[in-house]
């Protein structure tokens, strides 16, 4: 029971920073599409 | 693994939203950060002068806290400069330090001057020079703070005379711009 919280909480942890990427990379790509 | 992605895939979904708007949030903000605060160093010196201008009502102007400066007279270009009790005689005025034309050119030519140890710019001097790096940071820059000035520019035009680069946030992202297609 107590590996399965675990697990939620990785994939909690794992999504936040997936996101957290994902928005970090369309904020750098985004001014430079803009110039093109 | 599959099952419990499927079992929380919502929370997963709120995990990325949540991170994503953290991290937009927080690079947004960090651009408007760097140009506000010369506003705010020009602010606090003239409260710091207001005292000094006002006299007696000292105690008054901070209570009201009146951040606009005072000016004794008008600047309109047409209108006749009235005399004040200090500009009675032309010398006074001409012992005043007239530091826009007489500061020296630098090592760098016109437009520069080179930079005294512990002492501010000269007038009309805001940019600094890195020889080092040969970048020049404007007070623009959120570096501008921090570099320790060898030489000071009067514009950028005088600076990228002489062989100065503008300090650029991400000079990265210049250098290969073929990749932003991805």
């Amino acid at each position: 029971m107590s590996w399965l919280i675990a697990q939620v909480w990785i994939l909690l942890l794992v999504s936040f920073v997936l996101g957290s990427a994902a928005a970090w990379l369309v904020y750098r790509l985004r001014p430079s599409k803009g110039a093109h | 693994m599959s099952s419990l992605l499927r079992n929380n895939w919502l929370w997963s979904l709120l995990a990325f939203v949540l991170g994503a708007a953290i991290t937009w949030v927080l690079l947004d903000r960090r651009v408007p950060a760097g140009p506000p605060e010369p506003a705010a160093v020009e602010e606090e010196q003239v409260e710091e002068k207001e005292p000094v201008l006002i006299g007696a009502g000292a105690a008054e102007a901070e209570a009201e806290v009146a951040p606009e400066p005072v000016f004794s007279r008008l600047m309109a270009p047409g209108r006749p400069e009235e005399l004040t009790l200090f500009d009675t005689d032309s010398d006074t005025t001409a012992t005043e330090p007239q530091v826009h034309d007489d500061v020296p050119p630098g090592r760098y030519g016109v437009g520069s001057a080179d930079a005294v140890p512990h002492q501010g710019p000269p007038d009309g001097f805001t940019i600094k020079g890195n020889a080092q790096s040969m970048l020049f940071h404007t007070p623009d820059s959120p570096y501008y703070g921090r570099t320790k000035p060898e030489v000071w520019f009067r514009s950028e035009a005088d600076a990228e005379r002489a062989g100065f680069t503008k300090y650029a946030r991400r000079p990265r992202k210049s250098a290969n711009p073929g990749n932003t297609a991805g």
